[in-house]
């Protein structure tokens, strides 16, 4: 199996919704010898003359238009690893072959696929809907099967060769043949263009003059050498499993058999050495869709009572009666060594406190995963995009990221902001009075106008904001803001509540 | 109470205090504990950083591992003594904040010197959740305070916070409509706004009126604190007289 633009595609699939049009040009490129140079590109960019090893300078003279973004070779050789444990799926011999290939040996599982075709068929339809460009290639040995996915054929997203019909690679190449460049052009100066012309030649002059490589890989394209695949061996899983003779209903067993079997995974899991990131509980249910609920992911614990709290507070909610359990499973996706206990100078002095982790997920049980965060700093003026929401366990740094030379900000910020009606003298000056939620207030102080425009590639200037601090005659400090630059509204402009000052 | 006769001939080491110094006192805070009551003079206490509430304070500041009110008179005011407080139980330890409705601003709260990367949120659907929040991140042990937002709360809602806030200080905020009967807080504080008093024309530095309506062995009393952003540091302008009569500012005696 061919990936010919491998690198890009993952690129373009990482971007995810911002990646370019299909037919745009994109590239990948790293620094290199003399410069930063393309490091891959995609089809549209090779097709308009890009190839890998142009400098970047050179590039961006010629082509205005092309996308480019950083190259990432150990993370391309991570994925198609991952790639590889997909396509277990299929076959379970399967390796990654170079950094742009994967080598699958179907021996006997096309029949569970109605056909070698069928499997190919498969595995082509699965690698396009991960829009990764791909071409098979179909032999009795690993080497042919690499010589016709890159070589063989017309086109088409396949090349096969029926068993025995060697002769059919005989039409290939020499660089079909895997061998350094140097050689490939040696071999092409003596007139030698074809494998058939190489395997009519006697071997003996042909190994003293082009070392036994040459006669290695005609050896492995024909069949009389088999390269072993090197499969990686499949990751276990950790999975413990339950049925019962009948539908259970009450909860309390439900309960009591889940912590029995969290206590063995977890027992399991800790004579591995691991601790539980995750726990994935199936519970299947009479003449019901099996119920899957998830639990942890704050951090590796080999505590199960932990993990038997956070099961209890979801399974409160879980409807059994008229639903009987019939048999449950718990998996363990992500197991992980179990995290040491980090204890700073600072707090060595107190009794240490407990880690966060196993109170994180209590939270997130109950209240739902996106209940529970932490604010984070985002470099914007925009006030509602200065911060955003992540997740709890992500480690958060505030300290460079609130300037000190800035006008004050409200310690709570409306969701939305709340139109106020509101009376200003003149049309650029902050109001004397504004009645918001019904109340009136009169304004005896002000600070302002700091103007706040939309980032400039979020909208024009309809969007600009133009905030005043007004402190009421009860001390109240509110941020209010007119919507819209100076005289766009006139006298009737519109005033709107963003925020409360402390 | 740390006077030990040396002259004692006990032959039972336990029964001999000088044997275990501070045994006493340890026991006497035990048993504090144990009542719920806030730590003796000496007991973990982190002080607001406001002198004239600190000196009024029994405890020369907030004790931890207790429950505090905070009634807000006006929200955005009482956002401010919140921050103000959690920044100074915290130390170096996380923070929790559940809440409702979440419209906390980060760059806003760390102008009271709380470290927004301290903090984590955790939202509610309703009072109910809140309070349940609460609970769990006190009993957990790991934060060093946690603060919610609730609207009633009921007086045994109350006690198991109290019970709960063992490790870490509990603070309830609560709107003024729904702040009312007994509590088993050991502080309880009504913050407003005041109009700030600036040099120059526009807003002036926050002014609040903190005042400290109900406290567990000390007197009610009524403040304005004003807040500079600037140096991230708070002072008494006023010291309003003693709510509970009509005599002038006098000194509390802890």
């Amino acid at each position: 199996m061919w990936l010919p633009t491998w690198p890009t595609d993952r690129a373009l699939r990482r971007l995810g919704r911002s990646r370019p049009e299909p037919d745009t040009p994109f590239a990948l490129a790293a620094a290199g010898a003399g410069g930063v140079r393309l490091a891959a590109v995609n089809a549209a960019a090779a097709a308009a003359g890009l190839t890998p090893g142009m400098t970047l300078a050179t590039v961006r003279a010629l082509h205005t238009g092309l996308a480019v973004r950083p190259a990432d070779p150990l993370g391309d050789a991570r994925a198609l690893a991952a790639l590889a444990g997909w396509c277990r799926r299929f076959t379970p011999w399967v390796a990654a072959d170079g950094a742009d290939g994967l080598v699958l040996d179907a021996t006997g599982c096309g029949r569970l696929f109605s056909g070698e075709d069928g499997l190919v068929d498969r595995l082509l339809a699965g690698l396009d809907r991960f829009r990764v460009a791909a071409r098979a290639g179909v032999a009795d040995t690993p080497a042919a099967a690499w010589a016709l996915a890159r070589f063989g054929g017309a086109g088409g997203d396949r090349a096969a060769v029926p068993p025995g019909a060697q002769g059919a690679l005989h039409a290939l190449p020499v660089a079909a043949l895997r061998l350094p460049a140097a050689t490939v052009a040696a071999l092409a100066g003596l007139g030698l263009e074809t494998v058939g012309d190489l395997a009519a030649l006697p071997r003996a002059p042909l190994v003293a003059r082009f070392g036994a490589e040459v006669a290695r890989r005609l050896d492995e394209v024909g069949g009389a050498l088999t390269a072993p695949i090197a499969a990686a061996p499949e990751p276990p899983r950790w999975i413990v499993r339950h049925g019962f003779a009948q539908p259970v209903e009450d909860r309390a067993v439900v309960e009591a058999v889940l912590a029995r079997l969290v206590g063995r995974l977890l027992g399991e899991l800790a004579t591995a050495g691991l601790a539980a990131r995750r726990l994935v509980v199936r519970l299947a249910q009479a003449r019901d869709e099996a119920v899957r609920i998830t639990v942890g992911g704050h951090g590796p614990s080999g505590d199960a009572s932990h993990f038997t709290r956070l099961l209890a507070l979801r399974l409160e909610r879980l409807a059994l009666a008229g639903h009987g359990v019939e048999a449950m499973t718990i998996e363990a996706p992500d197991p992980a060594p179990p995290a040491a206990d980090q204890t700073t100078l600072a707090m060595a002095a107190r009794p240490p406190r407990p880690p966060l982790a196993p109170v994180l997920d209590r939270l997130a049980a109950r209240l739902g995963a996106g209940a529970v965060t932490r604010p984070a700093p985002v470099a914007s003026h925009v006030p509602e995009r200065a911060q955003r929401r992540v997740p709890a366990t992500a480690a958060v740094r505030w300290a460079d990221a609130v300037p000190a030379e800035r006008p004050a900000r409200p310690a709570r910020l409306l969701e939305r902001p709340e139109p106020v009606e509101a009376v200003a003298a003149l049309p650029d000056a902050p109001p004397v009075l504004f009645r918001w939620r019904g109340q009136l207030h009169r304004v005896a102080r002000a600070d302002g106008p700091e103007r706040i425009a939309p980032e400039w590639w979020r909208g024009g200037a309809a969007g600009t904001r133009d905030y005043y601090r007004v402190e009421d005659r009860d001390g109240g400090r509110f941020w209010l803001y007119r919507h819209g630059p100076y005289g766009s509204g006139g006298a009737r402009a519109a005033w709107f509540l963003h925020g409360l000052f402390a | 109470m740390t006077a030990t006769p040396a002259s004692r001939s006990s032959t039972d080491p336990a029964a001999d205090p000088a044997a275990a110094p501070g045994l006493l006192d340890r026991l006497r805070e035990r048993v504090r504990r144990i009542e719920g009551l806030p730590p003796g003079p000496g007991g973990d206490v982190a002080a607001l950083g406001l002198d004239a509430i600190d000196a009024a304070l029994p405890w020369g500041g907030l004790p931890r591992g207790v429950l505090h009110e905070i009634v807000a008179l006006e929200r955005g005011a009482a956002t401010g003594f919140v921050a103000l407080a959690l920044a100074r139980l915290a130390g170096d330890g996380p923070l929790l904040w559940c809440l409702g409705r979440d419209d906390l601003y980060a760059p806003g709260l760390a102008a009271f010197g709380l470290d927004p990367g301290a903090l984590v949120l955790a939202r509610a659907a309703d009072g109910a959740g809140v309070l349940w929040a609460m609970e769990e991140g006190l009993r957990s042990g790991a934060f060093a305070a946690v603060a919610g937002e609730v609207g009633a709360l009921s007086l045994d809602g109350a006690r198991r916070l109290q019970l709960a806030a063992r490790a870490g200080a509990a603070l309830v905020l609560r709107p003024a409509s729904a702040a009312h009967g007994p509590s088993p807080a050991v502080t309880r504080w009504q913050v407003g706004p005041a109009p700030s008093a600036p040099a120059e024309p526009g807003v002036g530095a926050a002014r609040w009126r903190v005042a400290l309506a109900r406290c567990r062995g000390g007197q009610p009393r009524d403040w304005i604190v004003e807040w500079d952003d600037a140096s991230l540091r708070g002072r008494v302008v006023a010291d309003l007289a003693d709510r509970s009569g009509a005599a002038p500012a006098r000194p509390i005696e802890a």
